[in-house]
């Protein structure tokens, strides 16, 4: 009677095998996927004359994706190994086919750039909202972890480039990127615990900052604090700051002015900041004399990246610029951090942004600034200085 | 239970039978939705029971007044929902609880923004919209004076009662791990920050030949240990965890020198920048959060278009 056994738990296990070689097999067979979506959405979503859909098809997709479709075949390969529909997990469509990989990535870029509900971006695809709902944090689970070299602080060589290119272009010397703050809004329950989520414009709100270099790429960002925290304490809980404040970021090598004067790296930011060594910020408005009125207006140019960034990145991606409601407060950091790298992807891929993208108006609109009033002794000197340097230069760039 | 399938023969006896055990009167003149509408309290008869198409039912307030006991319980009843709906937002008059209508206990128009004791209520959804964010002026430039960020020794192990207390998930791109769960306490405009017990470490899961120490639990500090990727080696980009996990990239240890502080010393972990994309779970977990155009409160309430999560 024992072999019996044996042999019936051979066959039991031949079957398994053969389960498992049928179940490997199935993603291979590429005809079942869903590979034509493109023509079908196009079809389905095709500009009309009344409608602001451009006419090209390269530029509707653009429209609808913020991406080039050779920038969206790059994110594709990326998150192509995440996302490939495995049955009988693999995500179907109404039509009972496997949905692509470039399918699933064109519905959740297409949902977080233009900010509309689940029901509405599933239909423009055929398929449901929870489809819509998982597909999407599929891809951002896998976006945040396949793209994070997108995102990191610049080595030596780059950030020269980025110095010069500050200096290029504002004459700000040895500066080293712009550092800006928003808030993304969102509802909550009206429960005690949602109280610390609530800002000084009594909205729910969640931070976003960002480091920005010259082209407007994020060089760093910190996000999932609640939007209600003063600025200086978002910088301060930051891993940036603690990172300057211990000598380990910014810390290459200063400039020597003319009369002597050293500048150190340094980046610049509002009157919302403090003034640090390492971060510059504006004379207050009353403060502000002649010869520092231009230190202002260059500053302010420069920092202006920073904020431009964001009003591009809320832009380009809208569901950051909509108040979203009751979001999971642990998932919202990702959606965050996701469309921050997407946005860097679309620069490093040489992509330029469609012009009507970019919110006409500020990233914070109905937040006031506040003013900060910390001030280093070091950061003061600092920018002194900085006045000086700008003060030969307009006088060396006057003809003689 | 009723007899749902009543036979032809008895029907009408068995019917009879019932309704005088009930008080009922034995006519077939009334309708059945009268019926039900009239007599919501009651439990509605199936029609299926009746043997006859128009099954004969009765009104029940009717046939059946009310005794003084069952008005003492109305008014009883009464009370008890007046209070009820003081308390709850049960979005109903007293009286539909009274006849037994059963409805949502959610709100209807959720509350929203309880900071002070003036409670805002959410705008009804005619004043929502799913535009797009259309500033209708630019920013608020006048600076107004900062609350006073307290300072305060955020590790420090005071006391911590009266502090409002809340899980956040911070992404930060300067620390080693970007994502990680902390403690936020507030006090008015005291915030402290500590370490959640059991950092999260979101997608990054232990492959076979990557050998990755786990975390030294107990609250000590981390310390790590990682295979230096020949790519950072190349880049000359020495990278280090910090005992608070700030991610440690030093410029100048990039030009060669070897003057770091004690602590990026004593750390023995190498982080290879940008090199290191760890598997991601194939599960996953849906994230469906509903999109209402409820504006956040009354003051933004034509400038915010709303979106849902995901």
């Amino acid at each position: 009677m024992p072999p019996l056994k044996k042999i019936k738990k051979s066959k039991r296990d031949s079957k398994k095998l053969k389960k498992r070689r049928s179940v490997s097999v199935a993603p291979t067979d590429c005809k079942a996927s869903d590979s034509d979506w493109w023509d079908s959405f196009w079809l389905k979503n095709s500009p009309t004359i009344e409608s602001p859909l451009p006419f090209d098809e390269a530029e509707g997709f653009k429209y609808f994706f913020r991406v080039s479709k050779k920038t969206f075949d790059y994110i594709c390969s990326l998150v192509r190994e995440d996302l490939i529909s495995r049955p009988p997990s693999g995500l179907i469509n109404i039509e009972g086919r496997l949905l692509s990989v470039e399918k699933q990535v064109a519905i959740a870029l297409r949902r977080l750039a233009s900010g509309e509900s689940q029901v509405s971006v599933g239909a423009s695809f055929g398929v449901g909202q929870s489809t819509v709902s998982q597909v999407t944090w599929r891809f951002i689970e896998a976006l945040e972890e396949r793209a994070k070299h997108h995102l990191n602080w610049p080595d030596p060589i780059r950030m020269e480039e980025i110095k010069s290119k500050f200096k290029a272009s504002f004459g700000l010397p040895n500066c080293c990127g712009a550092i800006d703050a928003t808030h993304i809004v969102m509802t909550l329950p009206a429960v005690e615990t949602s109280d610390d989520w609530c800002d000084q414009e009594k909205n729910y709100s969640m931070f976003l900052q960002g480091i920005v270099d010259s082209e407007m790429r994020f060089l760093d960002i910190v996000t999932g604090w609640p939007g209600g925290m003063p600025i200086s304490r978002l910088l301060k809980f930051s891993g940036f700051y603690k990172l300057c404040d211990s000598g380990h970021r910014l810390n290459g090598n200063a400039i020597t002015n003319s009369d002597g004067a050293e500048i150190r790296e340094y980046i610049v930011g509002g009157v919302n900041y403090p003034l640090l060594p390492w971060l510059i910020t504006p004379y207050e408005r009353g403060d502000v004399l002649n010869e520092v009125s231009d230190f202002n207006r260059t500053h302010e140019a420069a920092r202006s990246l920073a904020a431009n960034a964001l009003s591009q990145l809320k832009g380009s991606w809208r569901i950051l610029n909509k108040v979203m409601w009751r979001p999971d407060k642990q998932k919202l950091p990702s959606i965050i951090l996701v469309c921050c790298l997407l946005h860097n992807i679309i620069i490093d891929n040489g992509d330029y942004l469609r012009p009507d993208v970019a919110l006409s108006g500020h990233h914070d609109s109905g937040y006031s600034e506040q003013c900060c009033k910390q001030v280093d002794p070091l950061g003061r000197i600092t920018r002194e200085n900085l006045v000086k340097n700008l003060q030969l230069s307009n006088q060396n760039a006057l003809p003689s | 239970m009723l007899c749902s399938i009543p036979t032809g023969k008895s029907g009408s006896k068995w019917l009879d039978r019932l309704r005088s055990s009930k008080g009922f009167p034995d006519h077939n003149d009334l309708d059945l939705e009268q019926f039900l509408s009239n007599s919501s309290d009651s439990k509605p008869s199936d029609p299926n029971i009746g043997p006859e198409p128009k099954q004969p039912v009765v009104y029940r307030n009717q046939t059946t007044p009310e005794t003084p006991r069952e008005n003492g319980e109305r008014e009883w009843l009464g009370i008890m929902s007046n209070v009820l709906s003081e308390l709850f937002n049960m979005g109903e008059k007293p009286d539909d609880l009274i006849r037994g209508k059963k409805s949502s206990r959610k709100q209807s128009n959720p509350r929203i923004c309880v900071v002070s004791t003036n409670v805002e209520t959410m705008p009804s959804s005619g004043e929502n919209s799913f535009a797009d964010l259309r500033p209708t002026s630019e920013r608020l430039r006048v600076t107004r004076e900062e609350n006073v960020d307290v300072e305060e020794d955020e590790n420090c192990c005071g006391d911590m009662s009266g502090f409002s207390r809340t899980e956040v998930t911070v992404i930060d791109s300067s620390c080693l791990e970007w994502k990680c769960e902390k403690l936020l306490f507030r006090r008015k405009n005291v915030w402290r920050v500590r370490e959640k017990k059991g950092r999260i470490r979101v997608g990054v899961k232990k492959r076979k030949g990557r050998p990755l120490e786990e975390e030294s639990g107990g609250g000590e500090k981390k310390q790590k240990r990682v295979n230096l990727s020949k790519d950072a080696v190349e880049g000359e980009s020495h990278t280090m965890m910090a005992s608070d996990n700030v991610l440690v990239q030093s410029d100048k240890m990039n030009k060669g020198q070897t003057d770091a502080p004690d602590f990026v010393r004593q750390v023995d972990l190498l982080w290879p920048l940008g090199v290191w994309f760890p598997r991601k779970s194939k599960k996953c977990g849906s994230s469906a959060i509903l999109v209402k155009s409820v504006p956040t409160n009354k003051k933004n309430a034509t400038n915010i278009p709303r979106a849902g999560a995901v």
